[in-house]
């Protein structure tokens, strides 16, 4: 059951509330790619044709209506946004637990639509939430799971490494040339530009290995053609088979943070951190100064991203803090 | 006079003794809990003057632009 989840591995967050608390039934997740009509007369079948947007929707049924603080009406009630000015709000969820590395969505801006409270003769009363999104969904890697501090800490031992990414393109290798660099032949189009850094696994054959577990960056490539890149390698035995993923993105992220409880300290400083040999870690982006909960909160950061990415807290006063944190790369255009 | 740079992005670092351990492990994910313990971080905040890190890292510093170039101050009166 490899690769299967169930219900207990279902987190949701929305500003900082903790979605799952109220024991919602269900959550939707959807990304639709509206379509419009493109046929005519003359035409015996119907077509249709992409618009080439794509519009993200989210949706929870069946959670309890619960007045407690930091429960669900407290999260809810009033959110329904009253004029166009209403500031969106920072929801992340996911499917297969919280563990640091496993997959997230975040998503740039959302908007309670409705907010439904159910009365039932025959239940406890429930409460329906939709939300409309504005602009995308970010699928990301949570970096640090839920969990509880009383003191500065950071996840620098514990760094999640893009290459793990499951939600990477996996490009197969057809072969390595005998050459300095050496040529590499895809079977596919490798989406590659000159600069970008790479790990290959599984080509065998070569003299001397191309496998690149030794380098903790990635091996930079020049792009051929859409087929062809090479890498700085002086081949003596062309290897077959194998496969490369990225070892660092170029085009920035959103960082996700949600906090959860807060007490005692004056304040807390969360960022996000990145390195390209896993030794150094350079500060990739900071989010805003908490001081209560809930918060949530969303930064993005530009440019390149190196291959390792860890979470950082630091902490002001005494007390303890409750939070998640999640990046998302911008995927390769 | 040798040339002094600054911090233009916060990081953190092992020291000198430290690097050797996480170096010999392979990262700093691949430390063990025994490891970790013994090893010591540098903080460098933005706008610190760029001290103490290890010498076998320097170089990436510079190249990441972690650190900038601190420009020599010129002397008053100098013709």
């Amino acid at each position: 059951m490899a690769g299967k989840y169930g219900p207990s591995s279902v987190w949701m967050y929305v500003d900082g509330y903790d979605m799952i608390a109220n024991n919602p039934q269900t959550l939707t997740a959807k990304t639709t790619a509206p379509q419009v009509s493109s046929h005519g007369l003359g035409d015996a079948w119907q077509e249709s044709t992409p618009l080439g947007t794509k519009l993200a929707e989210l949706s929870q049924d069946g959670a309890f209506w619960d007045t407690t603080a930091l429960r669900s009406h407290a999260a809810l009630s009033a959110s329904v946004p009253s004029t166009p000015q209403s500031s969106s709000r920072v929801i992340t969820l996911g499917y297969e637990g919280q563990t640091a590395g496993a997959s997230f969505q975040g998503y740039e801006g959302g908007f309670t639509m409705t907010y439904e409270v159910v009365g039932d003769v025959a239940d406890l009363t429930k409460a329906n939430v939709e939300y409309s999104i504005s602009g995308k969904g970010e699928p990301g890697q949570v970096i640090q799971e839920e969990t509880t501090k009383t003191a500065d800490w950071d996840t620098e031992s514990a760094s999640i490494d893009y290459t793990g990414d499951t939600g990477q393109r996996v490009v197969a290798i057809t072969s390595s040339s005998v050459a300095n660099p050496t040529n590499i032949l895809c079977a596919v189009a490798h989406g590659l530009t000159t600069g970008d850094k790479i790990v290959i696994t599984g080509h065998s054959g070569s003299t001397p290995t191309i496998n690149d577990t030794a380098t903790p960056a990635g091996i930079a490539v020049t792009v051929v053609d859409t087929l062809n890149f090479t890498v700085a390698i002086n081949v003596t035995t062309g290897g077959t088979g194998g496969s490369f993923v990225r070892a660092d993105s170029a085009d920035g992220g959103s960082g996700f943070q949600q906090v959860t409880a807060f007490s005692g300290f004056s304040g807390f400083i969360g960022k996000f951190r990145d390195s390209e040999d896993d030794i150094t870690f350079a500060d990739l982006v900071t989010f805003a100064d908490v001081t209560s909960a809930p918060d949530g909160q969303r930064v993005t950061a530009a440019g390149e991203i190196d291959r390792y990415i860890a979470f950082k807290g630091d902490v002001t006063g005494s007390g303890s803090i409750t939070l998640w944190a999640g990046f998302s790369r911008t995927p390769p255009s | 006079m040798a040339s002094s740079y600054r911090v233009v992005r916060g990081f953190g670092c092992p020291d000198s003794r430290s690097l050797k351990i996480v170096r010999k492990a392979g990262g700093m994910s691949r430390l063990t809990d025994d490891q970790r313990e013994q090893v010591t971080l540098l903080e460098y905040a933005v706008g610190d003057p760029y001290k103490g890190a290890p010498k076998g890292l320097q170089a990436g510093h510079i190249a990441k632009g972690l650190v900038e170039l601190v420009p020599a101050k010129s002397s008053k009166g100098a013709k």
